[in-house]
């Protein structure tokens, strides 16, 4: 592998990383939105 | 200084504990001799490689016995549903901090003796000209590692995970406790002056001081509920 | 809290954009290690940016032992996790850039066990989060690990670096660094900042949801 195999290794390894956290972060956000906005859906029907 | 009045209490109670049942000793000594005669089977049959092998393995011996020391001391609080109690008592809590860290060293400094003796007979080493700078690296070390592990075993005393939890806890912290103590061993063993590399030595004092004090400062907020 | 969010999302993409068109096309290629140095652009920065996220938990998981308020609690677990990504990008890459230059992909070189150190205790940090089902119980255990982690972290580089050295000296005592390098590398350490401190914000929002949540099942 030449040097700009490994650059690349690097570079995309920690891009992949970076991008797969935000990833799961906006995934869990948005699972606990939805959660409570339904909840909020459903004591509003009931009241 | 009250609090070492409540030092002073929790120690009485666990020597008595201790005297009674001498359940630590016996369990700690049996199985650090089984850890050690396992050892000798893994490092090769040379005289060299044993001896290369020794000081790492004789502090591996040593957490690996004391984790379980560590462990033990919250855990007879906690079968024993005194872990409440001990939460309500009036006063300073970093006594009682105090107190458990000068039990797990006693424990873990006569285990050690004990380790050392073991290693002297099995990896025909002759440990008695060495003992004199031995005996301050076990000092040092162990209370570095008793002031952290005490701490951490008190957190994982009622974890559901507490098995797994306290080494995965507590081995990464202990990295410059093996580092210093290892090669101080090194030098003792080799029968060279400790001062020769004093900067270890000093890495000892400040760890141990650093992690008791914060140890004594921290244990009231784990015992908090 | 969301649109500073928001702003400090699109800055971060923004200066990495920059710091990544510096870092690999402007910048010259070092002299004794040529063109593979480049992997330092994201190695340094993200070591930087962790040790800045886990010297926050330091301080938060302190001022959360003091004041007990949920928000410093929030803002710890917040750091770490994040703290703890950075490590890992700095151990990944730092494995890739050490093939090259020393030939293996990992040695007991001192700043490379540090490191490993640093990630393993702020993974029992999280790990010890995740066990503990009371709130206010985990923060405290957590703070108290987090602020012994920190300390510890002191010693252990002094003991690695005793024990052995291969590593560069570190890329920011300056002089040590040609000029040339050091504009790429301090626009991609903002960058890094920037995105620490975005991704953050929308961890510390990630916790307040969370124990929204946990109240609405609660509370009924």
């Amino acid at each position: 592998m030449g040097a700009w195999g490994y650059i690349g290794l690097a570079y995309g390894l920690a891009a992949l990383a970076l991008i797969g956290y935000r990833w799961s972060l906006a995934a869990r956000l948005r699972k606990w939105r939805t959660h409570l906005d339904r909840a909020a859906a459903v004591r509003e029907e009931v009241t | 200084m009250s609090f070492l009045k409540l030092t002073g209490q929790i120690l009485r109670k666990d020597l008595r504990i201790e005297a009674r049942s001498r359940e630590g000793v016996n369990t700690l000594l049996f199985f650090s001799a089984l850890l050690v005669f396992l050892f000798r089977f893994a490092v090769g049959s040379t005289e060299a490689q044993v001896r290369q092998a020794a000081p790492g393995l004789l502090w591996l011996a040593f957490i690996l016995t004391g984790l379980w020391g560590m462990a033990r001391t919250f855990q007879i609080e906690r079968e024993n549903d005194c872990l409440e109690f001990l939460r309500l008592t009036p006063g300073d809590l970093g006594g009682l901090y105090l107190g458990k860290v000068l039990i797990g060293c006693g424990l873990m400094w006569a285990t050690e003796l004990a380790i050392v003796a073991m290693f002297g007979l099995f990896f025909h080493i002759d440990v008695l000209p060495v003992i004199g700078p031995l005996v301050p690296i076990l000092l040092l070390g162990t209370l570095g590692f008793v002031a952290i592990g005490t701490l951490f075993a008190a957190i994982t005393a009622h974890l559901k995970a507490r098995e797994v939890l306290l080494p995965l806890l507590l081995f990464p912290l202990m990295v410059p406790i093996l580092l210093a103590a290892g090669r101080l061993t090194n030098l003792a063993l080799a029968g060279e002056s400790l001062w020769a590399e004093a900067h270890w030595l000093r890495l000892l004092i400040g760890f141990d001081v650093v992690f008791v004090v914060l140890g004594y400062l921290t244990f009231p907020f784990v015992m908090e509920d | 809290m969301d649109r500073l969010a928001r702003i400090l999302g699109v800055g971060a993409g923004a200066l990495l954009a920059i710091g990544l068109w510096l870092g690999l096309v402007q910048a010259p290629p070092d002299a004794v290690q040529g063109e593979v140095q480049r992997i330092m652009y994201v190695h340094v920065p993200s070591i930087m940016t962790a040790y800045l996220a886990f010297t926050v938990v330091l301080v938060a998981s302190v001022a959360y032992l003091l004041r007990g308020t949920r928000s410093w609690d929030r803002l710890a677990h917040a750091s770490a996790e994040v703290g703890v990504v950075f490590t890992g990008i700095t151990l990944a890459t730092g494995s890739i850039w050490g093939k090259p230059t020393w030939g293996v992909w990992w040695t007991w070189d001192a700043r490379l066990t540090g490191t490993a150190v640093l990630f393993l205790i702020y993974v029992g940090y999280l790990m010890l989060r995740s066990v503990v089902d009371d709130r206010d119980r985990a923060g405290r255990y957590a703070a108290v690990v987090g602020i012994l982690g920190f300390f510890d972290i002191i010693f252990t580089h002094m003991a690695v670096k005793w024990f052995r050295t291969l590593h560069q000296p570190s890329s920011l005592e300056r002089g040590a660094i040609d000029p040339a390098l050091y504009l790429p590398l301090m626009v991609n350490l903002g960058a890094f900042v920037t995105l620490y401190l975005y991704l953050l914000l929308r961890r510390v929002r990630l916790v307040v949801l969370e124990e929204a949540v946990e109240a609405e099942v609660l509370g009924g």
